[in-house]
């Protein structure tokens, strides 16, 4: 099937090309019967690996993107306890998620240095915005994650009466009527990542 | 009143092997991952699906193959007779089965430990209830880009007087039996097979052949509304 620009278009269960030496099925498709199947809707793309031919299917990057440990994550913080904070991940890197998913900061992992005095309701409040990266995949429900950085931590937040914080330094924010306590990260420009 | 007037045709102008109309669309919704709309003839059937996600409860959760789930519900004016309670046990078989049917169709092992729920409603039944639901099932999940081994296309057949006749209405299920066959249809492998009613073995050759041949057409009608969906998201994303 051809769409308009040249690209072969594709649906699952249609037969592409023979499964051997010269071609193997990648993302997006299946071998059976010694034949390469495709098993997702989408464009036909062959990108070449040493001596074979990787066949591909897909929608671009319309591709599930789901957290992995050391990838930085944009979330949500829903509820704040003494010794940890639980979070919605609602961004990986650049890819927003279909769907949030949970996470956790435990107080040892708020930060680097005086892990001991962390103050969970000094750092982080309901409705922030953070960036975090993901230690581990955590328990079957959440993602352990960390602000353990200078470039992670409170990104956006609200003063109790709702205006705008900005940060004034590493450890507070401020709005036209007062100064509150966070886990401020200092926001590198876009391109400038680099943990 | 006769099922097949004397010329051979039906009460709705079709041939015994004709199939009804069938339009669908994809992508109605945005909270879903995946959803489609089907309608064959007067059965129109509206399908959500939604994940790979997230496995709500614990002790279903299996670590090497997804979770399936399929619910199916009618609403209050879908039929002749007003349905007083959306789910009842006949939904409830029903969903069973249509979840069944995909357990052969996506590729569990791609998923493992997340779960996949598929939502249908009925809107309005005339026949193919099942096979209506199985069709736009599938348009849904393609459409929500969960990786499939095949479409399952789905198909009814009856038989009336020795003739048998492809995609029963109501009316014409009624006075004989419903057989619905669901298939992979470019593995030609039968996902399966149901009867509302005790058939004949000498019929049941010949409602099954045409069943299946049904299931072909019905595939070939999809394929090419998915095809024309799939062009038109494509010459959007290369214009970008």
């Amino acid at each position: 099937m051809k769409s308009g620009n040249g690209h072969i278009v594709c649906v699952p269960g249609q037969r592409i090309c023979e499964a051997g030496n010269t071609h193997v099925g990648g993302e997006g498709t299946y071998t059976f019967n010694n034949y390469i199947y495709a098993s997702l809707p989408g464009q036909v793309i062959v990108t070449q690996r040493g001596e074979l031919n990787v066949v591909k299917v897909g929608l671009g990057q319309q591709g599930t993107v789901m957290p992995e440990a050391g990838s930085i994550v944009t979330c949500r913080v829903l509820n704040v306890s003494p010794n940890l904070a639980t979070v919605s991940i609602i961004c990986v890197g650049p890819h927003k998620l279909h769907t949030p998913v949970s996470g956790t900061i435990r107080k040892q992992n708020v930060r680097d240095h005086q892990i001991d005095t962390v103050e969970m309701y000094n750092c982080f409040r309901p409705d922030d915005i953070i960036l975090a990266i993901v230690v581990s995949l955590g328990d079957l429900r959440h993602y352990e994650l960390s602000t353990a950085g200078t470039e992670l931590g409170v990104v956006t937040a609200r003063c109790e009466d709702g205006h705008p914080l900005v940060p004034a330094s590493w450890t507070t924010m401020k709005c036209k009527c007062r100064t509150e306590r966070r886990k401020v990260a200092k926001v590198m420009p876009p391109g400038s990542h680099n943990v | 009143m006769e099922i097949i007037s004397p010329e051979g045709l039906r009460q709705d102008g079709r041939t015994p092997t004709c199939l009804r109309i069938i339009k669908c669309r994809l992508g109605l919704y945005d909270r879903p991952n995946g959803s489609a709309y089907i309608e064959m003839g007067n059965t129109k059937v509206l399908a959500a699906v939604y994940g790979p996600r997230e496995v709500r409860s614990k002790n279903k959760q299996n670590l090497d193959e997804c979770v399936i789930q399929c619910e199916m519900s009618r609403i209050a004016a879908c039929g002749g007779e007003r349905v007083r309670r959306a789910r009842d046990k006949r939904t409830r078989a029903l969903s069973h089965q249509i979840a069944g049917v995909f357990h052969a169709a996506i590729r569990k092992s791609k998923y493992p430990g997340s779960q996949i729920d598929i939502y249908v409603q009925v809107l309005q039944e005339d026949g193919g209830v099942m096979s209506a639901c199985v069709n736009a099932s599938t348009l849904a999940l393609i459409h929500a880009g969960v990786e499939l081994l095949d479409y399952v296309t789905s198909c009814t057949a009856s038989i009336n007087k020795q003739t048998a006749i492809l995609d029963a209405t109501n009316m014409e299920g009624q006075a004989g039996c419903e057989v619905t066959v669901s298939l992979l249809p470019n593995k030609g492998s039968i996902v399966s097979l149901d009867s509302s009613h005790t058939v004949h073995r000498d019929q049941f050759e010949a409602v099954m052949d045409l069943a299946t041949a049904g299931c072909q057409q019905v595939y070939q009608e999809l394929f090419s509304q998915v095809e024309a969906y799939l062009q038109d998201k494509h010459a959007i994303m290369s214009h970008r």
